[in-house]
């Protein structure tokens, strides 16, 4: 019944300092679209909630020697618009356009999306097949952490309650390489029952990296499917053979929507078609990535 | 509260403050000033609510607050049934900031059912429990946090009881009795002619069986209200509601207080669809304020709107349908057994019309329909747009594209043999009158016709199977078999502001301008002068509630006859005033002509001074309809619209998902009052119907809603619309409408599934019969088909 004490962080380390000073009973609410949601279902009911959406400096996109880096509260607006995204990771771009609606995308953060538990994630998909490292703060200092190493399991992730995720770096893919993103749900937006595929491929050949959500019970990167699809043809892939790989990789949940079985398929059908799409793109005429 | 004071939409604020408003909207229909002929009626006139929404100013119950308020909510079931051993409310009472702690032990015996049709409804439950969230204590507390925590200190003790989940269940001999009465809440039926010697002689005989699921209505807001005393000790109710003159006469059951000492206001409302038209709120809220003399605001959540308030039927229905290969349909034979849930709302309603309309748009010689509505401990099924009918339709207009299938005849020429006309005797022994079905069929033939050539020809996306269905209705306008009349009373204030008090409140799909529309064109006043104030239970005699289609034909005609009415009254009392013969003047474009010499309305308003006053025209409309429900002869429905609509969709072979590229919509209304409001009623129709047919479902399990919520409940969004609906109106006019108008609301979703489930049978060689027909159903039947698993 008691309402949280709201904190509206001035810095990181005054947010890390208060997350910390709540002994584990503190929330970070950046746009605020998921934290919001959580209080309307009376689902979180924590003691301090720090705010750091007015952070100065976490909210940017910048090239770097290496690619890109995002700041964590980069909108989904943000990433979409951004030429410096366009230009280096476009898939982020194709992926940021998809996600819900405008207003959404206004305010829902690449921090948070990324630390959703249990939630969709379709940026999280494309920058696990981008090779994307988060830069992580705590009491303790920072440290450096591979996206798809961050997810555990349905409700946990690689965060200490009193850390903040500060910024994505993304490795620039090869000169060439191909790209596709795939998302399959019951409806065209909104939905929760959603199986999404990132791929990025080798400029030549079948050199893959996959990040899926929503086949499991958090976003995944099925190693040996990439590694089968590799040996392969890039023009006569063996999609029974990857099915029967994939399938061992993962392990989605029947819900209201879709049953496992059918999860099954369709997470084939989506590995498929973003393969296909990649592939396709080759053919396309300019851009990198 | 000089708002409420001054009898206007509560939501709107004082007349000071409503002003600016009907300024601006005077400045904003400027443009219909000009011109000859019809001014208002049959044109695009824009909304008179349209101002104070878009810029944020609407007033719904949410946004209501008033001093010293306290929130309510309610303890509910958590059994789908369950005796009450035991309710104790004292920690609670006990919790600092709660003043009202309310139980079914506070209300007399003899007030506690409410209902309907039925009052069989307890407002809070007494003994027993039939449905999960069922209200079983209401609490009022000075925040909604404090009424929150105080709702997790009751502590009821239930004594669960094996519950009835299906109709079959409940027809079953041995079934625990639900109520009183038994477990059949209708049990209806009515045959014509032969249909065994039909059925035998016939060509060709289909028979299949159709189901849907739980729909929920989908209204953005959710039901909530305000109830509080007035300066005047009137006990009055500011609600989201289809109907205040029902929770009016309701209110005053419950309470004991005299009827000119309640008032119910129509809040402006975020939706209804049939689904605010039962008790929720109301009655708990009011006694609440009784016993603490404060106002009491209640808001349902969303997850509350989802697992406790009314759902559209389940029916389970199976069908014959005999023609000859001529293609003439000899017989139908439909038996439908329906899921009622734990309370009766408008499950009889829902059947009755069901029954009546088992033909239609069809003249069958041979019509045998029987419904059984059963109680269950599901949820309750109450009134849903289209009463039932957009499941019969699924059914009988599935069978007639099978049938043309069947007979390898155009769907279109299978339905122009057996279209009802004008002149036909429907199954009640109804002649028909102002029948403009075939016209629908000629609207849609050669656009269908067109798209079949260019599916063919079109260029192929791999994986994408494309197709064409479509589907028709008849649907009558208004309560089934009863009277159910509507009335306008017209005032008129000294600056010339018409007030138009109509009966039937507006809901959403901009009747309040229709109205306006058919005052102002009658009575020869500008629109923008005109206030229409609806939903104030005491402004208006009880008109019915804004449902059934009626609003337009009902109220709409009402509105005329008062606007008929106040011209000669003004005229009247303009002529003793200015001592001339009332003869010699009119009311025209605006202008008052006294003895051929044009006066600016303001100015003869002005000349009238305080005796417009004396004005109080009046207008009331009361069709014979009348019905007997054993023999089911009579002439259920004043008038009747007819539609035809045409679905092209793609289906993704592999993902089995079903997209609505573009859909057509042919409707005979009649006059259309208003294109655009129109228009916007039937786009708004088909989106809700492709709801049903392809997403749309509550998941229950063991008599729990599992997925009470916008979250998990698969309601289609702005992408999942078809990219084009094309609207067509078919010139027809019934010269027992308001100028010739008749409705158009439910129809529009109608034959919307029926017509998504023939072009997937176009597209893709399966049927389903089962609504919605999902993506995995999809898959699986294509690969079943193919002989092999997915
Ligand atoms: C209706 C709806 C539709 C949606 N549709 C899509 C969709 O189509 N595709 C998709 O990918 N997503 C979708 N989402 C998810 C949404 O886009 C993301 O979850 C959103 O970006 C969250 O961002 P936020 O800044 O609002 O997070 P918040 O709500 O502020 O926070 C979310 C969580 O992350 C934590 N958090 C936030 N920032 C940080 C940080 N810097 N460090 C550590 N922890 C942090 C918070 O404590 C909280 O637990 C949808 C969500 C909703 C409600």
């Amino acid at each position: 019944m008691s309402e949280p004490q709201f904190v509206r962080a001035r810095s990181v380390d005054h947010a890390i300092d208060t997350l910390k000073a709540a002994g584990g009973d503190g929330l970070i609410v950046a746009g605020g679209v998921v934290v919001s949601s959580l209080f309307n279902q009376r689902l979180a009911s924590p003691a301090v909630l720090v705010d750091i959406s007015r952070i100065k400096g976490l909210r940017y996109i910048k090239r770097t020697p290496n690619g890109l880096s995002i700041g964590a509260l980069a909108t989904h607006d943000d990433i979409h618009r951004s030429a410096d995204v366009k230009a280096v990771a476009p898939l982020l771009t194709e992926i940021a356009e998809d996600v819900s609606c405008p207003r959404l995308r206004n305010r829902g953060t690449l921090g948070g999306s990324i630390c959703t538990i249990g939630g969709q994630g379709d940026p999280a998909t494309g920058l696990i097949a981008l090779g994307a490292t988060m830069q992580i703060k705590g009491p303790g200092g920072e440290r450096t952490a591979h996206i798809e190493d961050f997810y555990k399991d349905a409700f946990e992730v690689d965060l200490a309650p009193d850390e903040i995720v500060e910024r994505i770096d993304v490795p620039a893919p090869q000169t060439g390489a191909r790209f596709a993103f795939c998302k399959l749900g019951p409806r065209n937006a909104m939905d929760f029952t959603q199986i999404t595929v990132s791929v990025v491929m080798a400029p030549t050949g079948s050199g893959i990296r996959i990040g899926m959500n929503g086949v499991a019970n958090a976003p995944n990167r099925p190693r040996a499917t990439e590694a089968l699809i590799a040996t392969m043809n890039a023009g006569s892939i063996n999609w029974t053979a990857v099915g029967k790989t994939l399938n061992g990789e993962i392990s989605p949940q029947g819900d209201l929507v879709y049953s496992e079985d059918f999860k099954r398929h369709l997470a084939l059908i989506g590995l498929r078609r973003a393969v296909e799409r990649a592939l396709a793109r080759s053919k396309e005429a300019g851009g990198r990535a | 509260m000089s708002s409420i004071d001054d009898g206007e939409k509560f939501a709107l604020g004082t007349e000071g403050e409503q002003r600016p408003w009907q300024d601006a909207y005077r400045a904003l229909v400027q443009s219909f000033e000009a011109g000859s002929g019809r001014r208002y009626v049959g044109h695009s006139v824009p909304r008179n609510d349209v101002l104070y929404k878009v810029r944020g100013k609407a007033k719904y119950a949410a946004n209501i607050a008033l001093p010293d308020m306290l929130h309510g909510r309610f303890v509910r079931s958590t059994y789908p049934y369950a005796r009450i051993k035991r309710v104790d409310v004292s920690k609670a009472s006990a919790l600092p900031g709660v003043r009202c702690v309310l139980t079914a032990a506070d209300i007399p015996d003899d007030r506690l059912k409410v209902g309907s049709l039925v009052k069989d409804t307890p407002i809070l439950a007494k003994d027993l429990v039939r449905h999960v969230g069922e209200p079983v204590v209401a609490i009022a507390a000075d925040t909604l946090e404090i009424a929150h925590a105080a709702a997790a200190l009751v502590e009821i003790d239930y004594e669960p009881i094996t519950p009835v989940l299906t109709p079959e269940e409940a027809l079953k001999e041995d079934a625990p009795r639900l109520h009183p009465n038994g477990n059949l809440i209708a049990n209806l039926s009515n045959a014509v002619g032969d249909v065994d010697a039909a059925l035998a002689r016939a060509d060709v005989v289909l028979e299949d069986t159709y189901t849907n699921e739980p729909i929920e209505h989908s209204y953005l807001e959710p039901q909530g209200g305000i109830s509080f005393i007035d300066p005047d000790g009137v006990l009055t109710l500011l609600v989201c509601t289809q109907y205040p003159h029902f929770h009016h006469k309701q209110l005053a059951d419950v309470t004991g207080l005299p009827l000119e000492k309640i008032r119910v206001i129509q809040t402006v409302i975020g939706g209804a669809f049939g689904g605010k038209i039962d008790v929720t709120i109301e009655c708990a809220s009011c006694l609440m304020t009784l016993k603490t003399r404060r106002p009491v605001k209640m808001l349902l959540e969303n997850e509350e709107v989802f697992s406790a308030t009314t759902k559209r039927h389940t029916m389970k229905i199976r069908h014959r349908l005999g023609a000859m290969k001529d293609g003439r349909i000899v017989a139908l034979d439909m038996d439908i057994l329906a899921d009622g849930g734990a309370y009766s709302s408008y499950s009889l309603i829902v059947a009755g019309r069901c029954v009546v309309h088992a033909a239609l748009p069809y003249d069958i010689a041979n019509v045998r329909a029987r419904i059984r509505t059963t109680f269950t401990n599901n949820m309750t099924a109450g009134a849903m747009r289209s009463f039932g009918i957009v499941k019969l339709a699924f059914a009988t207009e599935s069978q007639i594209n099978k049938l043309a299938d069947e007979l390898g005849m155009s769907p279109i020429e299978v339905r122009r043999i057996n279209a009802v006309e004008t002149g036909t005797k429907t199954v009640t022994g109804q002649i028909l009158h102002a029948v403009g079905f075939k016209k629908t069929l000629d609207a849609i033939e050669p656009i269908y016709e067109e798209r079949k050539k260019a599916l063919a020809a079109g260029p192929k996306k791999p994986g994408v199977l494309r197709g064409l269905g479509l589907a028709s209705l008849g649907y009558g306008i208004g309560y089934s078999g009863v009277r159910n009349p509507s009335t306008a009373r017209i005032e008129l204030t000294e600056d010339g502001i018409v007030i138009a008090n109509c009966g039937t409140p507006d809901i959403g799909p901009g009747s309040d301008t229709a109205l306006a529309q058919i005052v102002g064109e009658e009575a020869g006043v500008n629109i923008g002068r005109i206030r229409v104030v609806s939903g104030d239970s005491t402004k208006t005699d009880d008109s019915g509630p804004t449902s059934a289609s009626r609003t337009t034909y009902f109220s709409g005609n009402a509105a005329m006859l008062a606007g008929r009415d106040f011209r000669r009254q003004f005229s009247d009392l303009l002529a003793k005033k200015l001592d001339v013969t009332p003869e010699n003047i009119r009311i025209d474009n605006d202008q008052v002509i006294v003895n051929n010499k044009p006066m600016r309305f303001e100015d003869a308003c002005a000349t009238l001074g305080s005796d417009v006053k004396q004005i109080m025209a009046y207008g009331v409309f009361n069709p014979d309809s009348e019905l007997d429900f054993v023999t089911f002869k009579g002439n259920p429905y004043p008038t009747y619209t007819y539609a035809t609509q045409l679905a092209e969709i793609e289906v993704d072979i592999d993902t089995g998902k079903i997209e609505v590229p573009r859909f057509w919509a042919a409707h005979d209304a009649g006059r259309i009052v208003n294109p655009m409001g129109a228009e916007g009623q039937i786009e708004g129709g088909v989106v809700m119907g492709l709801g049903m047919a392809l997403w749309e479902k509550i998941c229950r399990s063991d008599g729990y809603i599992q997925n009470p919520g916008m979250r998990d409940y698969l309601l289609p969004g702005a992408k999942d619309a078809p990219t084009e609906i094309t609207t067509i109106f078919i010139d027809n006019e019934d010269e027992t409408g308001p100028f010739g108008a008749k409705g158009v609301a439910e129809a529009s979703l109608i034959p919307v599934p029926a017509a998504v489930a023939a072009a997937l049978h176009d597209a893709a060689g399966i049927r389903l019969n089962a609504m919605p027909m999902e993506a995995e159903t999809v898959v699986k039947k294509l690969a079943a088909r193919k002989g092999n698993k997915p």
